[in-house]
């Protein structure tokens, strides 16, 4: 009975996360237009969409030329710095937005390492190329990653067929490599796509002019103002209505995608065959430096002068709000990817145990985490900040509290697609014995499902964990100015004199994110070779 | 000891209950540099809690328009009993939103006049003329007019502005720009948004970014170069001087939803007293409202420099503001 209600609880929950804020912003625009309530020109509204699409658009088209092609020249070519390249591409992803635009003024801002050599008469910051750069920064290295792996895994026939067929490079691309790459290709574009379709920090920080403010931005803006929710809700509903068919696409590529999980126990995928493309050595070069002059001192900025910040720290009587920003960022990450994980295990759990007897909706539910993708941090901030001032309840008391559920709704599409494929597998595995021995959902959990998901679902956590401590908006909404997580103290910082200090956290955020990104991939690895679906 | 009891006991610590009795608390909001390491917060706070035997919170949010929307927002649910530095721009949103309880005008003399009207819904307790700042490594030659800071060709792209929309100085500027043009005013943004390198949301990330040296420009008060003068000891930020300078009064009003009405009326007077006008002056960086011959060891820089002319005192409506912003967002989109 009790199995029952929780599972219902939670059913109730997750279908109550994803429609409430669709009807919310819906209802918002419609008494929005039918009221006084003066609503965001309409010029002002397609400069903003048409900003949004532009750069991320262009921050994917150009991630993906710059790491798919520095991967496809790399792969199997022998050289010096190989695994440190390949190692110091997993930085630049892990970090967080916030970090990743502290660090671009740090290193290209007129004062900045690179940026001074260029004199007072020349910006590059502050304008689309700058947001475009930053968000290249962070997914090159991804795409980069990503494809060398699965060029790395085409298998050896392919090579061996090329040669006796004599193929150009040209054939070799069309019928071998694009044909197996096709489905990563895509599927990382539009990943990048959707992330920088929602970007925050780096084009509040980086934009330097409203003309260059995603839809995101917008809302966080309209809110803070004039505290006007029509327009907020507005761009929201344009947000979703545009990330909608993104989202789509990308579920539809992914469904296509080929595990690439190396294994000893896998014959068919193996390191180091990527001699498929044979690319020139001055153009690997080029592209190569292309790529470390982006990668390269961003990263050195940040390390540099966020070390040199720590010995400032000891004069700095703001210890105790550093303290204070660790402890914030605990309390909410820790928190809100437990709700996350344990939501989703229930309803991953529900949803299974429905197929058999009404498949339909159980294929229903499953589309519901989905859905939920389309909520964007700020979308889901301005919800609850709407929700958290109707109930009367006081900012500053619940404020924590409806951040924490903000962030579990924000969290619990990706934690479900870790948890939801091993848990299927394992039930459809153990349901027959479990029904013939009859066992309670407690025993079910600890012998067998804890025993062999828990790196999973530790996996799921730490990932849930890592994008909680990386928001800003959300945060910035809903915190109501009185806490403090160590992505809004970079915030704060570089808005207080405090440069030096913001680097010093900036680069601890960065650390974190590194050895938190390795802890997940160790957790990963241990998964007996599992596919966590991210 | 199983791991999970060790996470239980781990969350329990981080947990920790809040002290069950405490003294009677006071909750102030304001703009993040009154609250920051250098700002007035700290000793102001020190002060007030050593007369009232009470606990004072300051929570920060950006300025201007923000913290009188933050308080819109929140309606009955608000913690705030007082709302610290709303300005002469936003001042009249707020009074004719009714957020403000009714006060009694202080006795205290004035610098600046201020209309009876306000005075009844709020207390003025520092002001400033809006002005530029400028790097005197990096121009020799200062801005004498506006006219001069929107047309001459080496200040393209070297200003810092701060948006209207959120900022009490930003919005200060534009109202400056506006009375001082009239309807030539989306002329002269176009020649603004020409000298521009970047607009931020609030003055501190504007002043960050001008201390960081990414423009020798920034829209602040012609007392911030007193804050490098004598905290810093250095003469090479200095305000560039016009004939003519817009004023900016900042206000503290008690919010009409507070269960602590004598002691938030308490914590507005107070800041009229001369030591807290001292700590306002000195750290804030602004005049002091009352006259400095009133107020002990005040340092003498603010009774030696000469106060530039000023334009009569604008109070801004919701419309005024509304209008002004839309001016400016159709240049600067």
């Amino acid at each position: 009975m009790a199995k029952r209600w929780s599972s219902v609880f939670v059913f109730a929950t997750v279908i109550w996360g994803a429609l409430a804020p669709l009807t919310w912003v819906v209802w918002q625009v419609l008494a929005g237009f039918f009221s006084t309530a003066e609503i965001l020109n309409y010029s002002q509204l397609g400069e903003m969409l048409k900003f949004t699409l532009l750069q991320s658009f262009l921050s994917s088209a150009l991630s993906i030329v710059l790491g798919g092609g520095l991967a496809f020249s790399f792969a199997g070519r022998s050289l010096p710095f190989r695994g440190f390249i390949k190692k110091m591409s997993l930085i630049p992803y892990s970090f967080p937005t916030v970090v990743v635009a502290i660090a671009f003024i740090l290193c290209f801002g007129r004062s900045g390492w690179i940026g001074q050599w260029f004199g007072d008469n020349v910006s590059l910051m502050y304008n689309t190329s700058a947001i475009v750069a930053a968000h290249v920064f962070m997914n090159a290295p991804l795409v980069f990653t990503t494809l060398l792996l699965a060029i790395e895994s085409l298998p050896q026939t392919y090579e061996r067929q090329a040669k006796i067929l004599a193929l150009s490079n040209y054939s070799r691309w069309r019928y071998l490599v694009w044909p197996e790459l096709r489905n990563d290709i895509w599927g990382l574009f539009l990943t990048i796509t959707l992330i920088c379709f929602s970007s925050f920090s780096i084009v509040l920080i980086l934009g330097g002019s409203p003309q260059r403010a995603t839809l995101e931005v917008g809302i966080y803006s309209a809110i803070k103002s004039d505290g006007n929710f029509g327009t907020a809700s507005l761009l929201g509903l344009l947000q979703i209505l545009f990330s909608a068919p993104i989202i789509l696409l990308w579920k539809r590529v992914l469904s296509k995608q080929k595990s690439r999980v190396l294994s000893p126990n896998n014959p068919s995928l193996q390191r180091d065959n990527g001699h498929i493309l044979k690319t020139d050595r001055f153009v690997f070069f080029f592209i190569l430096s292309i790529y470390l002059s982006l990668i390269l001192p961003p990263l050195l900025s940040i390390a540099v002068d966020g070390f040199r910040g720590i010995f400032l720290l000891g004069e700095s009587t703001q210890i105790h709000v550093l303290v204070g920003a660790v402890k914030g960022s605990l309390k909410l990450s820790l928190v809100s990817s437990l709700g996350s994980v344990l939501l989703a295990w229930v309803y991953a759990r529900f949803v299974i145990d429905l197929r058999d007897k009404f498949p339909t909706l159980s294929n229903l539910l499953q589309e519901v985490p989905w859905l939920m993708m389309v909520f964007s941090p700020a979308l889901l901030g301005i919800f609850w900040l709407y929700v958290s001032i109707k109930s009367s309840i006081a900012v500053g008391d619940l404020g924590l509290g409806f951040l924490m559920v903000a962030h579990v709704m924000m969290t619990f599409p990706i934690v479900y697609r870790i948890i939801y494929p091993p848990l299927d597998r394992l039930l459809v595995g153990y349901h027959k014995p479990m029904t013939l021995l009859n066992l309670t959902s407690r025993v079910r959990f600890w012998v067998i499902e804890w025993h062999e998901l828990k790196f999973s679902l530790y996996a799921a956590w730490g990932v849930a964990v890592a994008f909680s401590v990386s928001d800003v908006s959300t945060v910035l909404l809903l915190s109501g100015g009185d806490y403090r997580t160590l992505s809004t103290l970079v915030f704060e910082l570089m808005g207080s004199y405090k440069f030096s200090f913001a680097a010093t956290v900036a680069l601890m955020i960065g650390i974190f994110s590194i050895l938190w990104a390795y802890f997940v991939e160790k957790l990963q690895a241990r998964q007996k070779g599992d596919d966590l679906g991210y | 000891m199983t791991l999970t009891l060790r996470f239980l006991i781990f969350m329990c610590l981080f947990f920790r209950l809040e002290p069950l009795f405490a003294k009677s608390s006071l909750t102030v909001y304001t703009y993040q540099s009154f609250v920051s390491e250098w700002g007035p917060g700290s000793e102001l706070k020190k002060l007030f809690e050593q007369k009232c035997d009470c606990t004072l919170k300051f929570i920060s949010s950006g300025d201007g328009a923000t913290l009188i929307s933050k308080l819109k927002l929140e309606g009955r649910s608000s913690q705030a009993d007082v709302i610290l530095g709303v300005d002469n721009s936003v001042l009249l949103d707020a009074i004719d939103s009714d957020l403000f309880l009714p006060l009694v005008p202080s006795k205290a003399k004035l610098q600046v006049s201020i209309p009876d009207k306000i005075r009844l819904n709020a207390v003025p307790f520092d002001f400033g003329m809006i002005s530029v700042m400028y790097d005197s490594l990096k121009i020799a030659n200062p801005p004498k007019s506006l006219d001069d800071l929107l047309e001459r060709a080496d200040f393209k792209k070297k200003l810092i502005l701060q948006d209207p929309r959120f900022s009490a100085p930003g919005l200060s500027f534009l109202d400056f720009l506006s009375s001082t043009y009239g309807s030539r005013l989306p002329e002269k943004l176009k020649l603004l948004r020409n000298q521009t390198l970047t607009v931020t949301p609030g003055w501190s990330e504007a002043y960050s970014l001008f201390t960081k040296r990414e423009a020798p420009l920034v829209i602040s008060y012609t007392t911030s170069e007193f804050y490098h003068h004598i905290v810093e000891k250095s003469s090479r930020y200095r305000a560039a001087l016009f004939s003519e300078h817009s004023i900016n009064v900042e206000f503290a009003g008690v919010v009409k939803t507070t269960k602590n009405k004598p002691l938030a009326t308490s914590f507005v007077d107070f800041l009229l007293f001369p030591e807290a006008q001292k700590i306002i002056a000195q750290a804030n960086w602004m005049y002091p409202m009352i006259p400095e011959s009133e107020i002990k060891d005040l340092n003498p820089i603010f009774t030696n420099a000469s106060k530039p002319k000023i334009k009569e005192l604008n109070f801004l409506t919701a419309s005024d503001r509304k209008k002004l912003n839309n001016v400016w967002l159709s240049e600067f989109k």
